[in-house]
Order: structure tokens, then sequence, then C-alpha cells
């Protein structure tokens, strides 16, 4: 959209000496027209399908409903339950807890994967694809295949692993155990889709800075260090957003293996947004909570875009 | 530039959480055609009983060629997030089959219409088992008739019980947690059990837990739905009795939901269960041999079971030709016949008492949910919140007081007070 708007501006100012008779904000305008029809078949989409969703679900997190019959206007105070909720606070605080464990720690592998995968190396394509392959399955379908193989009593992977000396305790019925085993199967799910976002970062790197390193006497790490981590700053800011984003919203796995159990202690805001909204029918609590959500997102994301843009790279 | 890929981060994140909040539409509107009336039909009778309801309404459209019923089988989960989104977008089906445990909160928002009339066009009323029938009662009205309706009882492994030296079905609960005790056998992987005497389900299934509370003259509300017996005495004491046996001795593993229950009894790693006949199927498939006994009795001496009711109700915006035609699909629902039928092949016991016993023997497990039928209780009588108090409230109670049996007192004092506060707000 932006590079529309650029390219019409551009072409103003080759054209004004043409249209010299002209007066000249006709032309503009009629280019500027131009340049929002282009414009208007993605912004009503953009308006139907997340403006209006957006609005609407604003308007609903003021008001009890259960979207049948009339719904009661309650003003803030969906939100003043929610803050009282403990139910709500420890979600909130899972919910950082997960982005705060699992963003790093998958950015860190795809990254690992990445670096070892664009070297020549036997079965390179099996194993890329290996890694890839999760991120294209529905991760409510793996899930619950992660939890029969995770599962302590009839599990194979305990069963395999017990000999040794690995230990799953009592497994999702922990509360501690359960938490790590979504925050496990969410980093799988993600890691292969970063890690392709990786491997075309580390395609547009020029070779010869690595010769020259290499001239210069830098090792391995060094060359990783002074040249693969910095030239890939802008890779890493968009990995790092869209990963934060995931993350804030974790669901699909948490649907499938705990339900949020045992006793919420796997429940995210996403999941007590579904929760709310779908099993009590409390649309306009689950509202609010969207909105909690969407605020937690912007902001993370402001302040990830303000520290990426100050180390945008250009080569 | 910068703001705008801010903006586009921004939007890309509330898509994805407000947009959660909206796709809900559904198909369903139905008009009646030359004569004809259709009538559209949302239940969640997906499981083995399939067949079964399929065929029954098969072998109705085949005998009543002015009415015509289209069944449309969703998944509970899915069915209770639509329904009433659906009903307010003036798109709901005519008639739906809920459980009677979340009939109240239709009923309340009229959503559904009473069915007294059902009683003058052809349904005989005093043939319905009357536990099934007042379960789909909302304030002296009967807002659902049962088209299936069932109490749950306890399976037992028998290779395992005679494998144990035991020779009988428990019949008490010291006999019961006897019995647990003995088929929980040591050795299994990371230091749990290699076989459980229990599995019990705590989430998402029918639960174990109020009944024991009943049997201690407990439970979650009194029969009037009038009263939170969560604090009560009985209550706190069934829940210490059982929570220690599973906390302590590990009769069975925790937090279960229903599904990885029953997923412990096919694989033949648990001997006990507490389950209604829907899983008789599955247990068959697995090659467990069981069998099926009376839930042993409590402090109180009662036998006693929660009713798993599924109602049949009708739209409010049905007419009363719709209205006529649903009676009508009701009366041969519940016609000698079509109850033996519907019995024998979904493996439910008959919501009618006019099926005689000869015909229930030819399936032991049949007559046996049947002979069980009158010690039924509705899970919450008349709760409009019902979903609301069992998922936030009931169940994470109840896996918090297995994780900590000693804390039972406080937790159940805590959850009663949320109970009436979610009563009071809601409905």
């Amino acid at each position: 959209m932006t590079r529309t708007v650029d390219h019409a501006q551009d072409m103003t100012t080759q054209a004004v000496p043409v249209a010299r008779r002209r007066p000249r904000h006709s032309l503009r305008r009629r280019q500027a027209l131009r340049a929002y029809a282009f414009i208007a078949p993605s912004a009503a989409i953009m308006g139907v399908f997340v403006l209006w969703p957006l609005i609407s679900s604003a308007r609903l997190s003021f008001y009890q409903s259960s979207e049948f019959g009339p719904s009661t206007f309650v003003g803030l105070g969906n939100y003043r339950e929610l803050f009282a909720d403990p139910v709500f606070r420890g979600d909130v605080w899972r919910t950082l807890i997960y982005a705060v464990i699992v963003t790093p720690v998958t950015i860190g592998l795809a990254l690992m994967f990445a670096v070892m995968l664009n070297r020549r190396l036997h079965g390179r394509t099996f194993f890329r694809a290996a890694i890839f392959l999760p991120a294209v399955l529905s991760l409510g379908v793996m899930a619950i295949a992660w939890d029969y193989l995770l599962n302590p009593d009839i599990g194979l992977l305990p069963q395999w692993l017990a000999p040794l000396g690995i230990s799953f305790g009592a497994g999702q019925a922990d509360p501690t155990t359960a938490f790590i085993y979504v925050m496990i199967v969410g980093i799988w799910k993600n890691v292969g889709f970063y890690m392709v976002m990786y491997l075309a970062g580390l395609a547009t790197i020029p070779n010869d800075l690595y010769e020259a390193a290499s001239i210069d006497g830098a090792g391995k790490f060094r060359q990783f260090r002074s040249i693969t981590w910095p030239l890939l700053a802008n890779t890493s800011a968009f990995v790092f957003i869209m990963a934060t984003i995931a993350s804030v919203q974790a669901f699909d796995q948490i649907y499938s293996m705990t339900r949020g159990g045992p006793y919420f202690s796997t429940e995210t805001l996403a999941y007590l947004l579904y929760r709310k909204g779908f099993l009590d029918l409390d649309f306009g609590y689950a509202s609010a909570v969207a909105w909690i959500l969407t605020i937690i997102v912007f902001v993370v994301s402001i302040v990830q875009q303000v520290f990426f843009s100050r180390r945008e790279v250009r080569y | 530039m910068k703001l705008l890929r801010v903006g586009a981060a921004v939007a890309l994140a509330a898509v994805v959480s407000a947009s959660v909040l909206t796709g809900c539409s559904s198909s369903g509107g139905s008009s009646g055609s030359g004569g004809v009336v259709d009538l559209s039909f949302w239940n969640g009778l997906t499981g083995p009983d399939k067949p079964a309801v399929d065929h029954l309404i098969s072998q109705f459209n085949k005998t009543h060629p002015k009415i015509h019923v289209t069944s449309d089988p969703i998944p509970w989960d899915v069915l209770y997030a639509k329904l009433l989104p659906a009903f307010g977008a003036h798109k709901g089906p005519d008639l739906i089959g809920i459980s009677s445990d979340n009939l109240p909160e239709y009923a309340s928002k009229h959503v559904v219409q009473p069915l007294d009339s059902f009683f003058s066009n052809g349904v005989a009323k005093s043939t319905i088992v009357s536990s099934a029938l007042n379960a789909g009662t909302y304030q002296g009205q009967v807002y659902g008739v049962p088209i299936e309706s069932t109490p749950v009882l306890l399976y037992y492994n028998k290779k395992m019980f005679q494998t144990a030296g035991i020779t009988s079905a428990p019949t008490t609960w010291s006999e019961w947690a006897a019995d647990a005790k003995k088929l929980t056998i040591p050795g299994g992987t990371d230091g749990n059990p290699k076989q459980y005497g229990m599995a019990i389900g705590t989430n998402n299934t029918i639960e174990l837990f109020p009944i024991l509370m009943w049997m201690a003259n407990g439970g979650i509300l009194s029969p009037d739905g009038k009263q939170v017996l969560l604090n009560s005495a009985g209550s706190k004491r069934a829940a210490t009795y059982w929570a220690n046996l599973i906390h302590n001795d590990h009769i069975a593993p925790a937090s279960l939901s229903g599904a990885d229950a029953d997923k412990l009894i096919s694989s033949g790693k648990a001997a006990m269960e507490v389950n209604g006949p829907w899983a008789t199927t599955g247990y068959k498939q697995a090659g467990i041999d069981y069998g099926l006994a009376p839930i042993p009795t409590g402090p109180n001496g009662q036998h006693i079971s929660v009713g798993s009711t599924t109602v049949l109700a009708v739209s409010s915006a049905a007419n009363s030709d719709k209205m006529k035609a649903a009676a009508t699909f009701y009366a041969y629902w519940t016609q000698q016949n079509s109850q033996v039928q519907f019995s024998l092949t979904s493996g439910f016991p008959p919501v009618t008492n006019n099926v005689p016993a000869s015909e229930l023997a030819k399936n032991p497990d049949i007559a046996a949910f049947a002979k069980q039928a009158g010690t039924t209780r509705p899970l919450a009588p008349g709760q409009t919140t019902f979903a609301s108090i069992e998922n936030d409230i009931y169940d994470p109670t109840i896996e918090k007081i297995i994780a900590n049996p000693s804390q039972a007192g406080s937790l159940l004092d805590q959850a009663a007070t949320q109970v009436k506060s979610t009563i009071a707000s809601g409905g």
C-alpha cells in the first residue's frame, strides 16, 4: 500500500511539465483518486473483516451480551469484573511468561537451525523439510498427537525415555509440567517457519564479507557475531514481532492438550477469551478480554518496532 | 512508513484476536413447501448413538410424508457455541437436542418455547420416565422432552478383578476404596502405578464427584436448586475422602478429562470407571471384558446416580404447524417400537416405561442401565448459568482439592461463594 502511494507521488513530479496547461491540482487529484481506487479493494476487505469486527467487539465489551436478545449496557463493568478476577490476572501473567520464554527460545532455535542448514550438508533438504513441516500442519490436530505421546500412563515418550532416567512425573496433571508441555509444542510448531525466514535472510548476505573476514583471521564465531547477526537485523525484527504476536495469542495446543487446566494453570488470555465467549456465552466479557489482549499486543509491537527501527541495516 | 508498518502489525494482531469473536453464522432457516413441514434439528448426538438417531429419523420421514426432519449432528462444544448466536441472527433451527443441564439457560432467554401442547397432540406424558421428564422442566413448565436419558454406572474390568482375587463388584464406599487400592499396582513409568484402580474424569465429562457428594448428603445445589450445598459438611467429607484416595493412594491419575479416563479403561490401564452407556461400544471394540454395577453407596446408604439427559426443545420462532409436526415427531420417537429399536441399537435405556423387560433383556447392558433409571438426579436443577458453574468453578475446584486434599474445606467454601455470586449475577 505504501508503495502504491509513493509511486503515485513520483509520477506526479515527473508528469508536471507535460501537463503544464492544466491546473496542477486537477492532475494530482485524478492521480490521487486512482491511487485510492487501487487501495479500495484491500481497504474494503480490511474494513469489513478487520475494522468492523474491531469496532463491534469494542462496543460489545461495554455490554453484557449472550448474542441473543437485548444486550445490557454495563459501561466499564466487564473491565472492572475482569481486573477483580484472580484467574484473569493469572492468565495475563501466564501469557507474558509464555511469551517471554517461548519467543526467544523459538527464535534462537530457528536461527541455530538456519545457520546449520545453510551449509552444504548431507540430507540438508530432509532436515529442512522435517523442521519446516510442523509449520504447515494443523496445530490443533498435532497437539492431540503430542498429548498422546506425552501421556505419562499410555504415552510412548515416557515409556521410551524412562530407561534413560528422564521422568515425566504426573505429566499433564502437574501444573508446571503441563505448562512446559504446551510451551514445547508451541515452540515445535513455529521453529520451522522462522528458520525459513532466517534462511532467506542468510541468502542475502554477500559471501565476500565472509571471505574478507576469514582472510583477516576471523573465526566462525567471530564471523557470526560481526557479520551474520548484525546483517540479519531486518529479518530478526520481522521474526521477533511475528513470534511475539504468535506467543501472546497461544491457543490451539492449549485447547487440544489441557483445556487450560489443571485448574487454569495452562490458561492464557486467548483461552480465557474462548472459555468466556463460547463456553459461558458471555460475549461482552470475552470482548473485554479480546481488547485487553489487543492492547497488550499493540504496546509490545510498538516497543519492538521502536527498538528494531533503530537497528535497521541497509547493505 | 514506520507508522504504517506499526499499524499493519497491530492490525494483524487485532484481526486474530478480534475475529475470534465474530465467525459465527449459520444456515438452517426452513420453511414449508408443498404442504410439507420441514423441521431442522441441530443436536450433539455424534457418538455411537448417531446411527440409531439417523435410523429413527429416516423411518419417521418415510412414514410421515407431510413432515421432513433434517438432523444436523454437531459436536457438543461447537453446538453450544453457535446456538445462541444463530438464534440471535434468526437463523436457528426449529428443533434442538441439548443436554438438560443447559436447557434452563435457553428457556430463561425464551429461545425455546414450553411444550405442554405436546401432551394434547399424541404424546402420552405418563409413559415417559419421570426423572427424565423432570430434567426438562424449568420453573414448572416442560421446555424439553427427553430423547435420551440414562444414569451412569460402575464399569469394572472383569479380568483385573479376577487377577486381584475380587469376586464381585463393590457395593459400598469402603469396599470400593479397598478394591481400588488392591487394583492399583505400582511399577509404571516415572513412579506412576502400572495399573490404576480407577479412572476418574474431572473435566469435560459427566463427573463422578457430584454423585459422591450426593451420597454424603452434599452436592452442588439442593434438589430445588435454591441452596448452594458445595460448602456443606457432606460435600467436604466426600471430596476429602476421594481426593485422599487419589492423592495419597494413587487409585486414579489426577485431572483427567472424560476422554482421557476412557482411554485408560480401553487400554487396560485402569480397572474401574463410572460412565454412561455410550462407552460400551468403545470398550467392546477395545476387547475389554467389563461388568456393570450400580455405583457403590456412600454414607447415606442410598443408590444415587446422575441423570444424563438429552432433551428435544422447540425454537420460540416455530409456528403452530411446526409445533404440531414436532409433537408428531416426538410421539413417534416415544412409541414402543421406536424405543425398543432405538434402545437396542444405541445402547441407551428407553426414555419411556412402556418397553417390556423381555425386550431389554436382549442386551444385558441396557437392562442394567434401565434398572437404575429411577436413582438419577439432575446436576444443577434450574440453573441458567450451569456452564459457568461447571467450567469456571466446580471442575477447577475439584482438581485443586485432588492436588491438595487438606485444603478441601476452604476450597469448597470459596467455590460456594463463587457459585452464589454467579447465580446472583447470571440468569
